[in-house]
């Protein structure tokens, strides 16, 4: 049975975790209770790290820490800045593709919403989330003042991270809408620490409002304003994309819009490889509760720890 | 052109290639490591016992060049050490760059840190090998020498866990059944009834960290067995041995070292803190970054169903050789084995009939007999060389065993096979049908 996918977590502190005790890895064969090795190669061997860990499993545990500030954009919308306790974890939440469940202290657990990693600032370890409010979780998030409590860092954010942390010196177009913007500035980042150039596209979508146009400025990228909905706009992608000589694309925003983008994608010339943001609905984060399952190729798959190709997420 | 793909560079591997290099096609070796000759860079001992016979039958059958180049880095030739008889021990350090000359300047293409893990297959037909960087190599025949050790998993699973060793799983990744991955079954072999595998039988000391007295004597001798104490005697790793040649007595009672560059232990593992107990062994440390105070690579664990042509069972165009192709053990094997299939994977391409090596001669007596024996109720227990142990015995039986080159070529030459595997098969038009098999 080949595995053509990867676990996000596999090699992190995170592993192995309670599926490989219950014989449900999602890599290794023999943590699928099957009798012989043959995995998807990460550069370790999950069993090996099983059996030196001797059952012992590191979960991620809810953290309860103070709200550093919260600023409304507009009645529906606002962003959370909070303060993390500690150097170590600020760091693993500064990666492309991070997310966090979030629910207000003394609300039980089904009040998590999984929530992007919109922006950190590691000196201060302050991390900022953007909140769209629309049903019961988001609008309990709304009301929490002080203490807010947080368990994560999850890093399955995004398909197609390898493109992200191995380019070098490259064109990149980002593309982001409404609410999806919110995944975009730490993927802007990482690639201008990999030295690339940077082309982003912001529509602000049904938020009417772009989240991420002042920290953009900021990093002295220009932007073009956008909008994905118009047929006009569409060749105009087209136009972008040849004319930069784009090597990846990522998109932020909704599958309608990865959508749409792949098939501007298949009208160019020659192959782009596009990353896209992660929309599954996701609950538990440990691809345990199934929220996130989906068919893709012919399997059932937990898209929340799986990595995989958005060709293999969106179909061809 | 007819393409010959062959996965993995081992022993296997590079005698496949040089058949097929001499069979006219045009051939490439996928290798996962950046060095050929797998767990040859480990081996050293060639022509012990009835190895002699099968290497100069491969000189005879034309395609002996692997065991001249052995022959000429050999540190010491005609070495006796217990159960063993002339045997040649070349310099496994030296060896890989003479090997890998060789073959690039006959002109096999090499790609390195090229690991194999999955096939495109139509109708039982291979298209191409899919390596883990997504790259498909697309070929006619495709011959796989990956052999049957490790990966991790395995060694943790029925061993002691992995050592670090020459297979480089850690670094490079682990061995992928590419048969498996085409859909056929692999064969497992036995130690007990649930447990799989069995474990490498030697290990290496690095020669500097000997006492004087045993590094001269190695120097010299090529050989020292040194009497272990009685509280040291560990008979129970002679069973869990893949290396049956050298599970006798006195691989238990004694430490038995045979200079081959290295020093090489000839035992799976031994635990430093009581190594150094020994007199001459006090500071003694294992090769670099082998963990051989603590285990030892397990193999057999992936054997591919093969007929005597050396052709993967249930698939039109996978040939494989060594240790996928049954529980051989060796570098002799391995390079024999692989010739037969890199000669045959070229007929098969050309549509012309395969041969079979008759059992008048021990690298077609073993082949066929491996088969046999694996389809017996015990076959996936035993392991079998021309070195020793059970085939060893029965080559004396049969009279196969011979250790004057002349008469092991006129043998070859009766059979009408003198230089068979150095024809060039792309100009050759073989029009009688069964010219060769009716024979045998």
């Amino acid at each position: 049975m080949a595995f053509n996918y990867y676990c996000i977590d596999a090699g992190s502190q995170y592993c192995p975790c309670y599926l490989a005790k219950t014989d449900n890895c999602l890599i290794c064969s023999i943590l699928q209770g099957k009798e012989y090795c043959d995995c998807k190669w990460q550069g370790i061997c999950v069993y090996q790290e099983y059996i030196w860990a001797n059952g012992k499993i590191e979960e991620r545990k809810s953290l309860c820490v103070t709200i550093a500030e919260k600023k409304y954009i507009n009645d529906r919308l606002f962003t959370l800045t909070i303060e993390i306790p500690s150097d170590s974890l600020i760091r693993a939440y500064n990666q492309p593709g991070a997310f966090a469940f979030l629910r207000p202290a003394n609300f039980l657990e089904y009040y998590d919403v999984p929530l992007c990693v919109m922006d950190v600032d590691e000196s201060k370890k302050h991390l900022t989330f953007a909140i769209n409010i629309i049903g019961p979780k988001s609008k309990a998030l709304a009301i929490s003042e002080n203490a807010i409590l947080i368990r994560g860092p999850y890093w399955n954010g995004l398909f197609g991270l390898k493109h992200i942390k191995s380019s070098y010196n490259k064109n990149w177009i980002v593309i982001g809408r409404g609410i999806g913007q919110a995944s975009l500035l730490p993927v802007v980042k990482n690639l201008l620490r990999g030295n690339n150039r940077i082309t982003v596209l912001l529509d602000p979508g049904n938020l009417k409002v772009n989240l991420v146009e002042k920290e953009i400025n900021k990093l002295g990228i220009e932007f073009q304003v956008f909008d994905l909905n118009s047929s006009f706009h569409k060749i105009r992608l087209k136009e972008i994309i040849e004319k930069s000589e784009t090597d990846f694309i990522y998109s932020c925003g909704s599958d309608a819009q990865h959508k749409f983008i792949q098939n501007v994608l298949n009208k160019v010339g020659y192959k782009i490889p596009l990353v896209i943001s992660n929309n599954y609905q996701l609950c538990c984060g440990e691809g345990i509760c199934g929220s996130c399952e989906s068919m893709i190729d012919g399997e059932l798959i937990h898209l929340c720890k799986i990595q995989l190709g958005s060709e293999q997420v969106l179909g061809g | 052109m007819v393409e010959v793909i062959i996965i993995g560079g081992g022993w296997a591997g590079c005698g496949a290639a040089l058949a097929a290099k001499k069979a006219g096609a045009n051939v490439t070796i996928l290798e996962k490591t950046d060095m050929l000759l797998g767990c040859g860079l480990v081996g050293g001992i060639i022509r012990n016992n009835g190895r002699f016979t099968a290497a100069e039958e491969a000189i005879a059958l034309g395609a002996g060049e692997l065991f001249q180049i052995c022959d000429s880095t050999a540190k010491h030739k005609n070495v006796d050490f217990p159960g063993h008889k002339h045997a040649t021990l070349y310099d496994v350090t030296k060896i890989e760059p003479k090997i890998r000359k060789f073959l690039e300047d006959i002109g096999v293409n090499i790609k390195f840190k090229s690991r194999a893990v999955d096939v495109k297959i139509r109708d039982n037909i291979i298209q191409g090998i899919i390596l883990a960087n997504d790259d498909i190599i697309e070929g006619d025949v495709f011959i796989e020498t990956t052999g049957s050790s490790g990966p991790m998993g395995n060694c943790l699973k029925y061993g002691n866990g992995c050592s670090m060793c020459i297979q480089r799983c850690p670094a490079y990744g682990p061995r992928v059944s590419i048969s498996k991955k085409a859909g056929v079954e692999d064969l497992v072999g036995r130690r007990s009834v649930d447990i799989f595998g069995a474990m490498s039988g030697s290990c290496k000391l690095n020669k500097d960290t000997l006492g004087d007295n045993i590094k001269s004597q190695l120097d010299e001798k090529g050989v020292v067995v040194v009497k272990l104490p009685e509280r040291f005697i560990n008979r129970e790793k002679l069973s869990m041995k893949v290396c049956q040649q050298y599970a006798l007595e006195e691989y238990a009672q004694n430490i038995i070292l045979l200079d081959t560059g290295y020093a090489k232990l000839m035992t799976p593992f031994f635990p430093l803190e009581e190594l150094r107990k020994i007199e001459g062994f006090e500071n003694a440390r294992f090769e670099d970054p082998y963990a051989a105070g603590k285990g030892n690579s397990i193999r057999y664990m992936a054997m591919a169903p093969r007929n005597d042509y050396l052709q993967v069972l249930g698939l039109n165009n996978l040939f494989c050789a060594g240790e996928k192709s049954g529980p051989f053990i060796g570098h002799t094997e391995a390079i024999c084995t692989g010739i037969l299939a890199g000669n045959n994977s070229v007929r098969k391409a050309l549509n012309m009939e395969l041969i079979k090596l008759p059992r008048a001669l021990a690298i077609g007596d073993i082949i066929s007999y491996v088969n046999e024996q694996l389809k017996t109720e015990n076959g996936l227990y035993k392991r079998f060389t021309f070195a020793g142990s059970i085939y060893f015995e029965r080559m004396k039986q049969l009279g196969i065993y011979e250790t004057s080159p002349e008469i092991i070529k006129d043998r070859v030459a009766k059979l009408g096979l003198a230089g068979i595997f150095n024809e060039n098969l792309m100009f050759k038009q073989e029009k009688a049908v069964g010219m060769y098999n009716n024979r045998f």
